[in-house]
């Protein structure tokens, strides 16, 4: 059995995370571990770069559900970078983009979350759907 | 001077040239077999072969040309009655067939070899006038010990009578026995006797070797409790080749004026569909024949077909086995649920057939042993399988519909084409496209091999980008279903990929408990954000991604099939040029 692989690098504010070339459950616990890790460090604002990623499973999808409640209980910010065309898809058809902003690099994404103010962070990050409208989310 | 051979005579005249095809080579190796025997050259052999494949005609020709071509080696051909015999009967026609087709032999009296059996008075009064005073004592010990009810040299009287026979007179004989496994039914005083161990001494002789045939399965159970059969050289009659046997169909349809269509797929399907076998191709014919009826389309041969199998002669054939092996109703209704269960596994181990079906009953035993010797399963140590025999599995699935499912005929009939059809459809697809098979244990990260496995199809199909990952998707989720849902013992799944054109189809297959995915709910991202059960999204995503997804419970199990319409990569350049222009 592989190793699952997920790689962290720490910034002022923020944690970028790295996944694994596949996402099953295992890897997906792992990642899961990581968040847990970081925000117990008193860091809330996570990117998760899917670059090396290019199939996620379902488990792994599940728990990357509980990913983003976790964060939505810490009052904290998630945001995806460099999905595959397909990865994006699913994450859309599934629902998990009406929580969670997804950029195409994680340049991108670490500019938009360096631009909130910490206290205001909860209005950019986790977003929730409502009547069809998206609209942020404040935790 | 020899006659000619009258066509109405059994063992001279074996089935016309026309409908019996490509054994001439296997012919002409046993004759030069048997002629070697001059030379104490030839041992002892064991012809096997699939029930219908044609061990029999193949003896009975041999037969014939080793009493036609030479004078030398004393050919001696009989054949196992299908009903119990007894020992005394056995005795008693063994040894008449074997004087009687000796003295035919010698004085080329084809009436006497290819004429009825003998009565003891009348074979005596023959020897009487020949004034053979060898074969006249083999009678008198016949008549010795029956007389004194001493059956183990009774039969070794008989059975030995080729071999003493060749010895004293310095001479040979070729001993032909057809139909060796009812062997183990003769009895004597109501009681099996073990005549196989009799066998030994002229097993061994090189005087009167023995060519001893019968279906392959219980003539290997014989030979295993036997060791010393094992000494036999052993040669396969094997289905026929393609081309073989599609030229006995040519030859037969001719001979009975029966259409066939010209298109050689149609033939090969045909002939596929009969496993090959000389006698089900045969019965084929004849019944296109007596009804009047072309096997020129796929509809008319499966109509034909379907006759056959309900009321033809391959319907009595495995009838009238079903009928000897299992002779009460509820035991044969067993037989037919075993078999049909069996039918198409790998192998199911022997405790789990037995749970099903006997469940505590120390008859499973012996009823998976008689299935066994009648040829109706296969086993294998401790694993059980259906027989590779496509006509036989068709056979039990139609008894299965009317017997135990209570369907009419009509209904069987329609069930029956409309299954056909569909099987036709795809195989006509596969013909096209490429099909793959393969096989993955349940273990961790195993669904990346057929990820692998579909990017090479990927490749060769020359399927766009965009598909192949909402496929890899759909597939991987398709495969943690499957190991979920499986508890069969092999852990494993079976994977087909069926590409054609621009659309593939993944069939997965799983043993186990089976799966509903009615009772599922649909995943809603807003309740499983806050639920503790957060998983469930796997058939919402295969269903998203492909174009069509269905399940079906099948045998002990659940066949999941998915259907992707594919967008080829020339094809999105080409639209993509299209559109910039």
């Amino acid at each position: 059995m592989r190793e699952p692989s997920v790689t962290t690098k720490v910034l002022e504010n923020l944690a970028v995370l790295y996944t694994d070339e596949y996402i099953n459950g295992l890897v997906g616990e792992k990642l899961e571990e990581q968040c847990c890790k970081v925000i117990e460090k008193g860091l809330n604002r996570i990117i998760i770069n899917f670059r090396h990623t290019e199939l996620i499973n379902s488990i792994a999808i599940s728990i990357l559900i509980g990913v983003i409640e976790r964060i939505m209980e810490s009052r904290g910010i998630l945001y995806f970078s460099n999905l595959t065309k397909i990865n994006k898809e699913i994450f859309e058809m599934l629902g998990l983009t009406r929580y969670v902003r997804v950029f195409e690099t994680e340049e991108e994404a670490i500019n938009q979350m360096s631009i909130l103010p910490l206290e205001d962070r909860g209005e950019e990050g986790i977003m929730e759907e409502d009547n069809g409208k998206q609209e942020r989310k404040g935790v | 001077m020899a006659h000619k051979p009258d066509a109405n005579l059994n063992l001279l005249n074996a089935l016309p040239d026309e409908e019996f095809f490509d054994r001439e080579k296997d012919i002409e190796d046993l004759y030069h077999l048997a002629i070697e025997v001059k030379e104490g050259l030839t041992a002892s052999l064991f012809l096997y072969g699939k029930r219908g494949v044609g061990k029999t005609e193949t003896l009975k020709k041999l037969y014939r040309r080793l009493y036609w071509n030479q004078t030398e080696v004393i050919p001696f051909y009989y054949s196992l009655a299908d009903d119990s015999l007894s020992a005394i009967e056995f005795a008693r026609d063994y040894l008449i067939e074997f004087i009687k087709q000796h003295v035919g032999f010698k004085t080329r009296d084809n009436l006497l070899i290819a004429g009825e059996t003998l009565s003891l008075p009348k074979l005596e009064s023959l020897l009487r006038n020949l004034d053979d005073l060898w074969l006249i004592e083999l009678v008198e010990n016949y008549k010795e010990y029956l007389s004194s009810r001493d059956f183990p040299n009774l039969i070794k009287n008989s059975l030995t009578a080729p071999h003493q026979t060749a010895t004293l007179k310095n001479t040979c004989c070729f001993v032909i026995i057809d139909d060796f496994q009812k062997i183990g039914d003769i009895y004597a005083d109501g009681n099996k006797l073990n005549i196989l161990s009799l066998f030994q001494e002229v097993i061994s002789s090189r005087r009167a070797p023995h060519l001893i045939t019968g279906s392959s399965l219980s003539m290997l159970d014989i030979l295993n409790k036997e060791p010393f059969l094992g000494n036999l050289d052993f040669i396969e009659l094997e289905g026929l080749f393609e081309e073989a046997a599609i030229q006995m169909f040519e030859g037969l349809s001719h001979r009975y004026k029966v259409r066939i269509g010209e298109e050689r797929a149609l033939k090969a399907a045909i002939v596929d569909q009969l496993g090959r076998i000389p006698f089900y191709i045969r019965s084929i014919i004849k019944r296109a024949k007596y009804k009047r009826s072309a096997l020129d389309t796929d509809e008319n041969f499966y109509n034909t077909y379907l006759q056959e199998l309900l009321e033809g002669s391959i319907h009595f054939y495995w009838s009238s086995v079903l009928s000897r092996f299992f002779r009460n109703p509820p035991e044969r209704k067993r037989a037919i649920e075993i078999i049909l269960y069996c039918q198409g596994a790998e192998g199911l181990h022997f405790e789990r057939v037995s749970k099903r079906f006997f469940k505590d009953d120390p008859e499973a035993e012996r009823s998976l042993d008689l299935l066994y010797r009648a040829g109706l399963i296969d086993i294998e140590g401790d694993l059980i399988r259906g027989v590779q025999d496509p006509v036989l599995q068709d056979y039990i699935r139609c008894r299965d519909n009317i017997e135990l499912r209570g369907l009419s005929l009509v209904q069987v009939r329609q069930g029956f084409i409309t299954e056909r059809q569909k099987e036709i459809k795809r195989n006509k697809t596969e013909e096209k496209g490429y099909t793959l098979d393969l096989t993955i244990p349940i273990a961790s990260d195993m669904e990346l091999v057929a990820t692998r496995v579909l990017e090479q199809l990927a490749s060769v199909g020359n399927m766009d980008e965009d598909s192949l990952g909402q496929i890899r998707m759909a597939l991987v989720e398709a495969c943690l279903n499957a190991f979920e849902y499986s508890d069969g013992p092999d852990k494993k799944i079976n994977i087909r990929f069926i590409l054609e054109g621009d659309r593939l189809t993944i069939n997965i297959l799983n043993e186990g408990k089976g799966f509903d995915p009615s009772i599922l709910n649909e995943p809603k991202i807003e309740e499983k954000i806050s639920s503790r059960y957060k998983r469930g999204w796997g058939i919402k995503l295969m269903k998203s991604l492909m174009d069509e997804v269905s399940f079906e419970n099948v045998t002990d199990g659940t066949l999941l099939t998915m259907v992707k319409k594919l967008k080829q990569t020339g094809a999105k350049e080409n639209e993509r040029a299209i559109g910039n222009d």
